[in-house]
């Protein structure tokens, strides 16, 4: 008894250690691109290609994990801090914290494996501590989630989302004449709020996503940014009278564009927020984005 | 015949490569940037993809450590500099530098010679050797700035495959030793 309290207490100590000095470091940036420390990590694997998964398939397997006391372990069963630098311990021992590469980094990496998953840095620690047996890294972890928490499953959740397809009426309908008002409306479906929910025996997390605002590249080079889905202009409405919330005036035909037409783009921006286990926040938000085709003329070729 | 144009080549990246290294020497600076392609004629093509495979690797060091300024593992430069697992390395390094809070400043010190290519009258992949040097080029915890001490820096022994993709070179892989291996 006295001596697991002694061990919570080492293991206490050696996580204050750490909070004054979190960062993993073990090489200069020449060492930091080694595989020996890191065999899962992109670009480590033998068969490494533009293709693929990337490694640590295995990370959340093993031994260890939070068990039924509610305890962590490494994978050799001793009890470690389930919670470090803001990421949770797998069942490998190491640390997972859900990350969001961009599509660029993605690429790098070896690109997006399909199938559900999610990305997260890996941190492994090693024996004394502040030191680490590897540097980690970013992987991609396929199905369960390598560690549970609220956050991470508020990530899986987030991934499940499935946001409308936008589609654009933009109105008047039919080709647009320079100088009238165009009225920028998006079809009520697109704009919606989305839930999904992932869920762990005794943990549930809900994410929503709801449609904040609305860019739409009007292919003449300008951008109008609007914080609604637009009204839909209805016929009997003076054509002269302008969208009372989200509208374009073309100053130039479309004649001269190759195709003779102008490319509309309405991208929606989501904010993404979770709720489940008594706990709340925010994850990264999505877009979603749909185009259209428009002629404009020259008002005075049809008057003429 | 063709060996002795095979000497005139090499001796001419040679003599590129030493002048190189002199101005690392001496300035004990970053790497100069690649050798434009203005500079090509007149070489054959083993010379000048042998140029351009230096460059290649030269280019990707000093890519990473000004995109490890940031840090920045989408910068466009990496891109042109290196593909595939050189490529995921770096980048992966990056993200980890940008997750954990780290910066690097200043750069390494690279000093590659060619060690093969392949075919060998038009290469369209050719090794590199070199003793890369990280004794300037620093850790630094990004929200205060305070140099990461725990941080061994010196010289290692690096190779590296440099492949020809549509004329553009690009590092594909390289293996690092431990410092003090050259």
């Amino acid at each position: 008894m006295l001596k697991l309290a002694r061990v919570a207490v080492a293991v206490l100590v050696a996580g204050a250690v750490l909070l004054v000095a979190p960062t993993p470091v073990y090489a200069d940036p020449f060492g930091d691109t080694r595989c020996d420390k890191n065999p899962g990590a992109p670009g480590c694997e033998v068969t490494a290609g533009n293709t693929g998964t990337t490694g640590g398939s295995n990370a959340g397997k093993g031994g260890g994990g939070r068990g039924g006391d509610g305890k962590c372990r490494n994978p050799s069963g001793e009890e470690i801090l389930c919670q470090r630098d803001g990421a949770w311990a797998g069942a490998d021992g190491c640390y997972y914290r859900p990350i969001d590469p961009s599509p660029s980094t993605v690429q790098a990496l070896g690109g997006q494996p399909a199938g559900e998953g999610g990305w997260y840095q890996r941190t492994c620690y090693g024996a004394d501590g502040a030191a680490t047996t590897g540097l980690g890294g970013p992987v991609w972890i396929a199905g369960v989630p390598p560690v549970v928490s609220p956050e991470v499953l508020a990530r899986q959740a987030r991934a499940r989302l499935t946001l409308p397809k936008v589609e654009i009426a933009m109105n008047p309908p039919g080709d647009q004449l320079v100088n009238l008002p165009v009225w920028l409306a998006l079809d009520r479906a697109s704009w919606r709020a989305q839930s999904a929910t992932a869920s762990v025996p005794g943990v549930s997390v809900t994410a929503t996503a709801r449609p904040v605002r609305v860019s739409w590249s009007m292919g003449d080079g300008t951008t109008r940014v609007c914080d609604g889905p637009g009204t839909v202009w209805r016929p009997g409405t003076d054509p002269a009278k302008a969208s009372p919330d989200c509208g374009h005036v073309y100053r130039r035909s479309s004649a001269g564009t190759p195709g003779g037409t102008y490319t509309v783009t309405a991208t929606v921006t989501w904010e993404v927020v979770w709720a489940g286990a008594g706990q709340s926040g925010t994850v990264p938000g999505l877009t979603t984005s749909g185009q259209v085709q428009t002629r404009v003329q020259e008002s005075q070729a049809v008057i003429g | 015949m063709l060996t002795r144009r095979l000497v005139v080549g090499l001796v001419a990246a040679s003599l590129t490569l030493s002048a190189g290294c002199s101005s690392h020497q001496s300035g004990g600076t970053p790497a100069p940037a690649p050798v434009t392609s203005s500079a090509s004629p007149g070489l054959g093509p083993r010379a000048a993809a042998e140029r351009e495979a230096l460059a290649a690797y030269t280019g990707m060091w000093q890519a990473m450590a000004k995109a490890g300024e940031v840090p920045d593992p989408d910068a466009a430069e990496l891109r042109q500099y290196a593909a595939d697992r050189a490529l995921a390395r770096i980048v992966s390094v990056l993200v980890t530098y940008r997750e954990t809070g780290v910066v690097t400043r200043g750069g390494p010190v690279t000093n590659p010679r060619v060690t093969g290519a392949t075919p060998a009258d038009a290469p369209t992949e050719v090794t590199v050797a070199d003793c890369g040097d990280s004794t300037n080029w620093t850790k630094h915890k990004k929200a205060t700035g305070e140099l990461i001490e725990d941080d061994p820096r010196g010289r290692r022994s690096i190779t590296a495959v440099v492949k020809s993709f549509d004329g553009s070179w690009k590092v594909v892989s390289f293996d690092v030793g431990d410092i003090g291996s050259c």
